[in-house]
C-alpha cells in the first residue's frame, strides 16, 4: 500500500486484505467508496475525457458531476430511474402472480372435469396428467419471484452506495437520507444472509435433486 | 401399514401460488386434510394447536425461516416426531447438510415435479 494513501482507506483495505475470504457488506463497500471520495474532495478537478483537449473542462464530466448523474439515476425521492426500475420489477412480479393464478384455475377446472363419474378412465388419466403438468410449470412463479427479490435488494444497496458518496461530497439532502438508508440495509443484513442472498442458484452452481439425494444418503 | 390419507398435513410457503400447487398435488395423491401457513412463525403456532402427521415447508420465509421452524420443531418434545420435508430453491450443499443436521426427513429442490413429491412422501411416510 503506498504511503501516500489516505490512512482511513489504507486501514480499511489492510483489514480486508488480511482476511482473504471476507465478503464485503454494503456498509463496508460504501465506507470504502466514501474514503476514496474523501481523498478526491481536496483536489476535485475536471477529468479529461476522450475527444477533449487535455485540461479542458467538459460540462458534467467532473467527479462531482458524474456522481450527480448517478444520483439522478438512483434517487427514489425524485422519481429517478431506479424508482422506475423498482416499479417495473413490481409489475413483473404482479403479472407473474396473475398469470400463475390463471394457469392454476385452469388446472383445477380440468381436474373437476376429470372427476366427473361418467369420464372414461383413459381420458380421466390424461386430464389429470395435464393438470399436473400445469402445476409443475406454474412453479416458475416462485423461483422468478425470489430472483426478482434478490435484484431489488441489490438495487437498494446500489442506491445506498451512491447516496453515501454524495453525502461525503457535501450534498445536504443526501446526508440527511443516508443514515436511514444505511440503517435499513444494516437491519436486514443478517436476515439477508439467511434469506435474500440465498434462493435459487444459477445453472451450473446448483445441486440437482439426484445430487441432493446422494448428500442425504451420505448421512445414513 | 398404509399411510392414513386423512391425517392433517401442514404446508408452509410465503408464495400463495406455491401453496396452491402443493395443495393440489397432495390432493391428487389423496391427501385432503391440508392446512397452510405463510411463514415459520405462524406454522409453529398452528403446530402447537393441532397435531400434524406431516409438515412440508419452504426455506426462505420471514419472520421465521423453514430451517428455524425445523429446529424449533425438533427442540420441542411434543412436536419432535413430526415428519418434516423441506421444499426449497436452496440447493447448495451446505443448505442440504444444515437441514439434515437439523433433522429434516427429506429435501426437495424447486422446481420439482409431482413424481418427486410422491417419491419423497413414500420415503418419509411409507406406501400409499
Amino acid at each position: 500500500m503506498p504511503r501516500s494513501a489516505d490512512p482511513g482507506l489504507r486501514d480499511c483495505l489492510e483489514r480486508l486484505t488480511a482476511d482473504g475470504d471476507h465478503r464485503l457488506s454494503a456498509r463496508e463497500l460504501a465506507d470504502i467508496i466514501g474514503e476514496v471520495a474523501q481523498t478526491l474532495t481536496a483536489d476535485l478537478q475536471p477529468l479529461s475525457v476522450a475527444g477533449t483537449e487535455p485540461g479542458t473542462a467538459a460540462p458534467g464530466v467532473d467527479a462531482a458531476g458524474a456522481l450527480a448523474m448517478l444520483a439522478e439515476i438512483v434517487n427514489v425521492e425524485s422519481g429517478g430511474r431506479l424508482a422506475e426500475l423498482k416499479e417495473e420489477l413490481d409489475e413483473i412480479r404482479t403479472s407473474m402472480q396473475n398469470a400463475a393464478a390463471v394457469y392454476l384455475s385452469a388446472a383445477e377446472a380440468i381436474e373437476n372435469i376429470a372427476a366427473h363419474p361418467d369420464m372414461d378412465a383413459d381420458d380421466q388419466a390424461q386430464l389429470y396428467q395435464l393438470a399436473t403438468d400445469i402445476y409443475e410449470a406454474s412453479s416458475f412463479q416462485d423461483i422468478g419471484g425470489q430472483r426478482l427479490t434478490r435484484v431489488t435488494e441489490i438495487l437498494k444497496e446500489l442506491e445506498f452506495t451512491v447516496v453515501r458518496a454524495q453525502a461525503v461530497l457535501g450534498d445536504d439532502a443526501a446526508d440527511q437520507s443516508v443514515d436511514a438508508l444505511g440503517d435499513a440495509i444494516e437491519r436486514s443484513e443478517t436476515r439477508k444472509m439467511e434469506y435474500f442472498l440465498h434462493g435459487p442458484q444459477n445453472a451450473g452452481k446448483a445441486n440437482t435433486q439426484e445430487e441432493i439425494d446422494k448428500i442425504l444418503a451420505s448421512f445414513d | 401399514m398404509a399411510v392414513d390419507l386423512n391425517m392433517p398435513v401442514l404446508i408452509v410457503d410465503d408464495y400463495k401460488t406455491m401453496l396452491r400447487i402443493i395443495r393440489n398435488l397432495l390432493k391428487q395423491i389423496g391427501f385432503n386434510n391440508v392446512d397452510e401457513a405463510t411463514d415459520g412463525k405462524s406454522a409453529l403456532e398452528k403446530m402447537q394447536q393441532r397435531k400434524y402427521g406431516l409438515v412440508i415447508s419452504d426455506w426462505n420465509m420471514e419472520p421465521m425461516t423453514g430451517l428455524e421452524l425445523l429446529k424449533e420443531v425438533r427442540a420441542d418434545d411434543k412436536l419432535r416426531p413430526t415428519p418434516f420435508i423441506m421444499i426449497t430453491a436452496e440447493s447448495k450443499t451446505e443448505n442440504v447438510i444444515a437441514a439434515k443436521e437439523a433433522g429434516v426427513n427429506n429435501y426437495i429442490v424447486k422446481p420439482f415435479n409431482a413424481a418427486t413429491l410422491k417419491t419423497k412422501l413414500t420415503s418419509v411416510l411409507g406406501d400409499f
